[in-house]
């Protein structure tokens, strides 16, 4: 008999694990005594990876979640942040960004937040979009040929911008699509911590209306479901989660469909409560793992997560198909 | 006294109204059977009755209050229903879809305490489900699912439940199943049920009353006044639906068989070949494969040999 609470316990013992470990890893060796003692030489090394760890936790807790949200909303396996176009406009607006700011000179933390700032610009922009048209989307599968239609038109500006830009300006911005999770300092980690809080916040109102919304929204309505305020808090939701990660941390693929896949596996699916916490815990696990061998290997953590990930989905669509 | 649902001439439909000036009433405990053709309104006035069709014209009421008032938390508390059609979610088993049924008792979180737990499991074991408990949905049988359905409705503890063509897609033996476990919940449970079909002439064995939408108007009524009121609607009286009912039996002893055969040859050659007739322990029997589809014709022979018999006896 599997029960729900020692699934949960298990991976958050494991989880502390890979914290500790991912705070051990990299280039220095550090003592216990470096993360306490600002006197050390180390110190700094060790903030950094503090910073680091955090940073996975938070983006294990978003990504998962924006990623459940949506799937359990349109009722596919496969939808995820991407999706809703929601990574690739926030994308594009980096690349504005940083295309367009190539001759201002801007110090390096002002860049960083202006960085941020376009990325989530890009998605409220987006979402205004989506909120302004949801009422024309009769049918949910509406809205995700328009996340693909919006996918198609951002990939498109941001190719033929790179043709225009000066090599440096975009070396940055690759670097940034890799997974910016490195460059994460204290005070965005915070802003980032806020904006994750506000979106756990939505998510916490959209479950029980997804649970009502199960047997379609004539059971729904009868229920008590609004289908618009559920539309509206499940795009505030989603969108909140996965910009601000995508934001100061890159764009981080396929977690959002993969974790949530995982999930379904360890425990049943139609308890979406208890598969809200497993999704959180297990995304921190997967990312602070991912973390660690992205620190050994030296890959950039979103080429770790897309070789991960993209097996997992074609062996999803291979067991769909039988 | 109050009715506990009151109809006060209330027109239905959407912009043309499909049903006016409609005034009926019903009690807890009873069966009623919403009927008509496809296309006449049945799902309109369900809508309304739920709350999610506005009225063009009048009132209705549940418990002395009216539903344009009620918000639909309140109207679920009152009305649970059993829609036609439903996405079925491939992840959900017996269990959980029966909980669902609980749903609206749960202001935020929705996860169920122990005793309502309890409930949903007296609910399985009433509707014999227990060995299906931990099956998906999607494994059950077409009768089973219905049941699984009737089963949320039923943990809703609402005290009128309405169903919408629950029998439309079920073999003989789980409309008999599912109508008898409706009229059962009805007298047991003292609850209200409202249930429409297109396929009356099974139905209506098991109603208490009938409302028929017919000509833009509905006519309610007791079961039995309606039907000898019209007589398209009378059909000969079934035998018993319980074990049976595949080979009701015909006391025919003193019947030759020779004659019994003739006798058929000339009066039902057509439909001869449908039936199979057999002489066991000094009795005929009459069987047929499909005992809904035919019952017209078999209760119509019936009818001619028991009349042959008392011919027989006479001489």
């Amino acid at each position: 008999m599997k029960s729900f609470p020692v699934i949960v316990s298990i991976i958050v013992i494991c989880s502390i694990f890979a914290f500790f470990i991912n705070l051990n890893t990299g280039f220095a060796k550090l003592n216990f005594s470096d993360f306490l003692n600002s006197n050390t030489d180390n110190f700094q090394i060790a903030g950094f990876r503090i910073n680091r760890a955090l940073a996975m936790i938070l983006a294990g807790i978003a990504i998962p979640t924006s990623g459940f949200l949506l799937q359990e909303y349109f009722k596919n396996p496969l939808a995820g942040p991407d999706v809703l176009g929601i990574t690739s406009v926030s994308s594009l607006f980096v690349a504005f960004y940083i295309f367009f700011s190539q001759n201002i000179l801007i110090p390096d933390f002002l860049q960083n937040s202006f960085i941020s700032f376009s990325s989530i610009l890009g998605s409220v922009v987006l979402m205004m979009v989506l909120l302004l048209f949801s009422n024309r989307f009769r049918d949910k599968s509406f809205i995700i040929i328009f996340g693909f239609l919006i996918s198609a038109l951002a990939g498109a500006i941001v190719s033929f911008l790179q043709f225009y830009v000066e090599s440096q300006s975009l070396k940055n911005y690759i670097l940034w699509t890799f997974g910016a999770n490195n460059q994460a300092n204290i005070s965005q980690i915070s802003i980032l911590t806020i904006l994750v809080i506000i979106g756990l916040f939505f998510t916490f109102k959209s479950i029980k209306p997804l649970i009502g919304n199960s047997l379609g929204s004539a059971y729904a309505q009868s229920f008590g479901v609004s289908q618009s305020k559920l539309k509206i808090s499940i795009i505030v939701a989603s969108s909140i989660l996965s910009a601000s990660v995508t934001a100061f941390l890159g764009p981080i693929l396929f977690i959002g469909v993969v974790v949530p896949h995982f999930c379904r596996m360890l425990w049943n699916p139609a308890q979406l409560w208890h598969q809200w916490i497993l999704n959180i815990v297990l995304g921190i696990l997967i990312m602070q793992i991912f973390s660690i061998i992205s620190e050994l290997s030296q890959f950039p953590i979103n080429i770790i997560t897309t070789s991960f990930g993209i097996p997992v989905i074609l062996l999803m669509l291979v067991k769909k198909k039988r | 006294m109050m009715s506990f649902l009151k109809v006060n001439n209330a027109s239905i439909g959407y912009s043309e109204p499909l049903i006016s000036n409609i005034n009926t009433s019903l009690e807890l405990g009873e069966v009623c059977l919403l009927m008509g053709n496809n296309g006449i309104g049945k799902t309109t006035l369900i809508k309304s009755i739920l709350g999610q069709n506005q009225l063009l014209n009048g009132e209705i009421s549940i418990n002395g209050k009216s539903i344009q008032k009620l918000n639909s938390n309140e109207i679920a508390s009152q009305i649970a229903i059993v829609f036609s059609k439903a996405e079925i979610p491939d992840n959900y088993t017996v269990t959980d879809l029966i909980s669902l049924g609980k749903y609206i008792h749960y202001p935020y979180y929705f996860k169920l305490n122990e005793k309502d737990k309890t409930e949903i499991y007296e609910i399985i074991d009433k509707l014999s489900l227990t060995q299906f408990q931990d099956k998906k949905l999607t494994e059950l049988s077409d009768g089973n699912l219905q049941k699984v359905f009737i089963g949320r409705a039923l943990a809703q503890n609402s005290p009128f439940i309405i169903l919408d063509e629950p029998t439309t897609h079920l073999d003989e033996e789980n409309k008999l199943m599912i109508l008898s476990l409706i009229r059962n919940l009805a007298k047991n449970e003292n609850k209200l049920i409202l249930f429409s079909s297109h396929d009356w002439r099974l139905a209506k064995e098991f109603s208490d009353k009938i409302w028929w939408l017919k000509d833009k108007k509905l006519i309610s009524g007791i079961s039995e006044e309606i039907i000898l009121n019209n007589p398209e609607l009378i059909t000969p009286k079934i035998l018993d639906f319980n074990k049976n009912f595949h080979s009701p039996e015909i006391e025919a002893p003193k019947l030759e068989k020779e004659m019994m055969f003739s006798f058929l040859q000339k009066n039902f050659a057509s439909d001869l070949r449908k039936f199979k007739l057999t002489f066991k322990n000094d009795k005929w029997e009459l069987k047929t494969e499909d005992f809904y589809d035919n019952y017209h014709t078999l209760t119509e022979i019936k009818q001619s040999l028991q009349n042959l018999i008392n011919i027989d006896n006479q001489s």
